[in-house]
């Protein structure tokens, strides 16, 4: 079940009145259905590794509180990490991993395509989000800083919890668990707020990337046929559409999920305008960037440790983050150019003088960008092929800009800069109603009138 | 109280809001987007001036502009030989399921009748699962005679079917395991068909093109067909629009099935036109099936390594000029 559905649409305002309808004991019960539902809608075979996720972890994280004995500790980390990262490697790189042993298997060439076949299965949505939320659950235990669920069910609703299940942002138990299980009172602020922000994410996912997305997937299909200037809007545009994609996604998550009085962590706070690749991790999917940095930064030894060690460390860091989002040499690539842009930024002083922020925005966005296409690409020749072209006569074709795009993306910019130092709830509380209602207005005129319609679900769920 | 007041407010401007959206994009927006998106309704809406709409796929236009020396469409050809004037509405691999949703959009006592390809391997698995499919739902979705916003939601919403192309595989096997064909083992499904005859097994041209063949002719076309129910339904439209209806069973390439495969699958191919003419010839209900399945050899297909009903000019020719005598006949 996509956001942007019918059946969204038609789920979500049952859920939000069933919620505030039924007795407050009832709720987490109400919840974890509605998250299983909403899962299960996919393919009713992924609630399976959900559970067994869940199950697993619930058992972790008892053991791990009730246990004072170290050896048995860490054994109960690794079974739970095993297990999650067990997963995430069957599912996610296990095709990957075969294609690289294979041609050099000591076994017979029927024997190897049973393998691929076998291997060939739809990945499970989400997957890298809810073992990653999981993961840090058992973690945060095994280092005494959370006491764990002593009830399956409302763990299993920590884990499904279907506003930010598909992709984000990750939560931690902590800062999650307990709202999802207060007695939040309906408030118009809250369904106010609520539906602000699923509103806007809306428009950015429907009108921005959904009408991005043919044009970005015209160049990168047959990047020959364009010229450099073309290819290269290609790219920005994908910059532009999966910043729309995944930004869009995440504020009706959010939305979602202030409707019941919940506060997800903000995902994004407007990386486009980062002045550094340190600043743009702070704003570009910062669940993830902040989970990287406390369960693999910091235990490495972060940065106090000697210069060649954080070096490891950012690069580990930044590579991991790209092979999180899949197996393919691009996305590690991906992680790589951030990283090393990173390791070149804080080795470089260079003054931070305000007239020099432009120039610093600028080479922030182009580095950003140009790690882009290799995240977009299908593979490294692919890459290369949008990258330099062909060079011929024939290389001419052209993207023809809907006009519906270009006044868009003229609004969400502007918009943009509006949120940029304030969030848009905020924002929208100090405009005066008409104003509003106006800027409304002219959203969903855009959603209803301009919204792509070729088949693009969220970019994220892949991961 | 307080908080149903304040949201009642609210839902009213939002419905102002979606009412005035409405009004401008129906004004203002929407021939352009169909034009872009929705181009054979966009062409209907113009076309209404014709006395007969010709809907058909690609086996309208030609695919050899090198060969032929008049490269027009069987629905221009047509019109050579019958004083009336026929414009095509025609998109590659559409199917009735298309069309239907588009014939309702014809507004009644405007037009004299309409031309409907009966193209038989659009009943195939191979076709119902095709890569086209998931587009041509998204038409379907886009043509229903809802009201324009709706229409166009269904389209942003992605409010039709949609398969992976994992899952219209999987569906186009199990067809092919399961659909009963009326002969005995190995010929009684067209995986036993195809698994139990050692030439569909070696991997060349012939072997190719023969097992294309079978998987998209072998099938019984029934009453219980969803294609079948398109059909039905687009006679049912014509009568109360008082329209006239010509099926047109198309041509399909029975030298070369023959050849490949044997009499097993063109009597298959035969017996599913004739279930076309058995239950839609109805002269009296102004509906009539022109029968030009064997009507165009071998040579006047233009496609050589996949069955298609791609025709030369010569085949195109003779097409329209079978619908040409038809349309004469109608008094």
């Amino acid at each position: 079940m996509l956001f942007n559905s019918v059946e969204f649409l038609v789920f979500f305002p049952i859920v939000i009145a069933l919620y505030y309808a039924i007795q407050y004991k009832w709720r987490w019960l109400l919840l974890l259905a509605a998250s299983y539902i909403f899962y299960g809608s996919w393919k009713v075979e992924f609630l399976s590794l959900i559970a067994l996720s869940t199950l697993v972890d619930f058992y972790v994280g008892k053991q791990l509180y009730e246990n004072t004995d170290p050896k048995k500790r860490w054994k109960y980390l690794l079974l739970s990490l095993g297990l999650n990262l067990g997963l995430l490697i069957f599912f996610k790189y296990g095709s990957f991993l075969a294609n690289l042993a294979l041609p050099i298997a000591p076994i017979p060439e029927w024997r190897k395509n049973q393998i691929v076949s076998f291997l060939a299965f739809d990945l499970p949505v989400g997957i890298s989000f809810y073992t990653f939320q999981t993961m840090g659950y058992t973690i945060d235990i095994f280092k005494n800083k959370i006491k764990p669920e002593k009830h399956l069910g409302k763990f299993a609703l920590y884990v499904s919890y279907f506003p930010q299940l598909v992709a984000g942002p990750i939560e931690r138990f902590k800062h999650l668990q307990p709202q999802l299980l207060a007695n939040n009172k309906l408030t118009y602020r809250n369904l106010c707020h609520g539906a602000r922000l699923m509103l806007y994410g809306f428009f950015i996912k429907m009108v921005i990337a959904d009408n991005i997305a043919p044009l970005v997937d015209a160049v990168f299909e047959s990047p020959l046929e364009y010229s450099l200037i073309t290819r290269w809007t290609g790219i920005l545009g994908f910059g532009w559409q999966i910043y729309a994609d995944f930004y869009g996604y995440s504020l009706i998550a959010i939305g979602a999920a202030r409707c019941m009085g919940v506060e997800l962590i903000t995902n994004f706070k407007t990386p486009y305008f980062a002045k550094s690749i340190q600043d743009f991790w702070r704003r570009w999917h910062i669940s993830l960037s902040t989970w990287f940095r406390d369960y693999i930064f910091v235990p490495l030894g972060g940065s106090n440790v000697n210069k060649v060690i954080w070096i490891r460390n950012i690069l580990v860091v930044f590579i991991l983050s790209g092979l999180w989002h899949g197996a393919n040499y691009t996305f590690i690539i991906w992680g790589a150019i951030h990283g090393l842009f990173y390791l070149i930024e804080r080795s470089i002083k260079v003054p931070n003088r305000s007239f020099l922020k432009p120039i610093h925005w600028l080479k922030t966005y182009l580095i950003v960008s140009f790690a882009w296409l290799f995240f977009r690409a299908e593979d490294i020749s692919n890459a290369m092929e949008v990258l330099f072209g062909a060079d011929s006569m024939y290389s001419n074709k052209y993207l023809d800009l809907p006009f519906e795009l270009v006044f868009g993306f003229i609004i969400f910019i502007m918009l943009e800069l509006l949120f940029k130092s304030d969030s848009v709830n905020s924002v929208l509380n100090r405009t005066p109603f008409a104003v509003r209602w106006s800027g409304y207005g002219v959203i969903i005129f855009f959603i209803l009138s301009f919204a792509g319609t070729t088949n693009h679900p969220f970019i994220y769920f892949q991961f | 109280m307080e908080i149903v007041k304040k949201i009642g407010l609210r839902i009213l401007l939002l419905a102002v809001i979606a009412i005035a959206t409405s009004a401008i994009y129906k004004r203002y927006f929407y021939q352009s987007f169909l034009e872009k998106e929705g181009f054979l309704l966009y062409r209907l809406n113009r076309s209404v001036n014709a006395d007969y709409l010709f809907f058909s796929a690609s086996s309208d236009y030609t695919f050899d502009s090198i060969n032929d020396i008049d490269t027009s469409r069987v629905s221009v050809l047509t019109m050579n030989y019958c004083t009336k004037s026929v414009k095509s509405i025609a998109g590659g691999a559409h199917h009735a399921g298309v069309f239907k949703q588009l014939i309702k959009h014809i507004p009644k006592n405007t037009i004299e009748g309409i031309i409907v390809s009966f193209n038989i391997r659009s009943f195939s698995p191979k076709w119902l699962t095709g890569i086209n499919e998931n587009l041509l739902q998204k038409y379907t979705a886009l043509y229903k005679p809802n009201p324009v916003l709706i229409s166009r939601l269904t389209g942003s919403l992605k409010f039709y079917p949609i398969r992976t192309q994992k899952e219209l595989e999987q569906e186009r096997n199990a067809y092919f395991s399961s659909w009963p064909l009326p002969y005995l083992f190995p010929k009684n499904t067209v995986k036993n068909w195809y698994s139990n005859e050692r030439r569909f097994s070696t991997n060349d041209s012939i072997a190719n093109i023969s097992l294309e063949y079978l998987k998209s002719f072998a099938f019984v076309i029934n009453d219980n067909h969803s294609r079948t129910k398109d059909f039905d339904e687009i006679v049912e439209l014509a009568k109360s629009k008082n329209l006239k209806l010509i099926l047109h069973v198309l041509p399909e390439n029975m030298d070369e099935a023959r050849r490949l495969i044997g009499d097993s699958l063109t009597a298959l191919i035969q017996a599913n036109r004739d279930f076309a003419i058995a239950r839609y010839h109805n002269p009296t209900a102004s509906v009539w099936v022109i029968d030009n399945l064997e009507k165009v050899r071998h040579v006047d297909f233009t496609d050589r390594d996949f069955p298609t009903e791609h025709y030369n000019q010569n085949g195109r020719t003779i097409i329209a000029k079978s619908i040409a005598k038809q349309l004469n006949a109608i008094k």
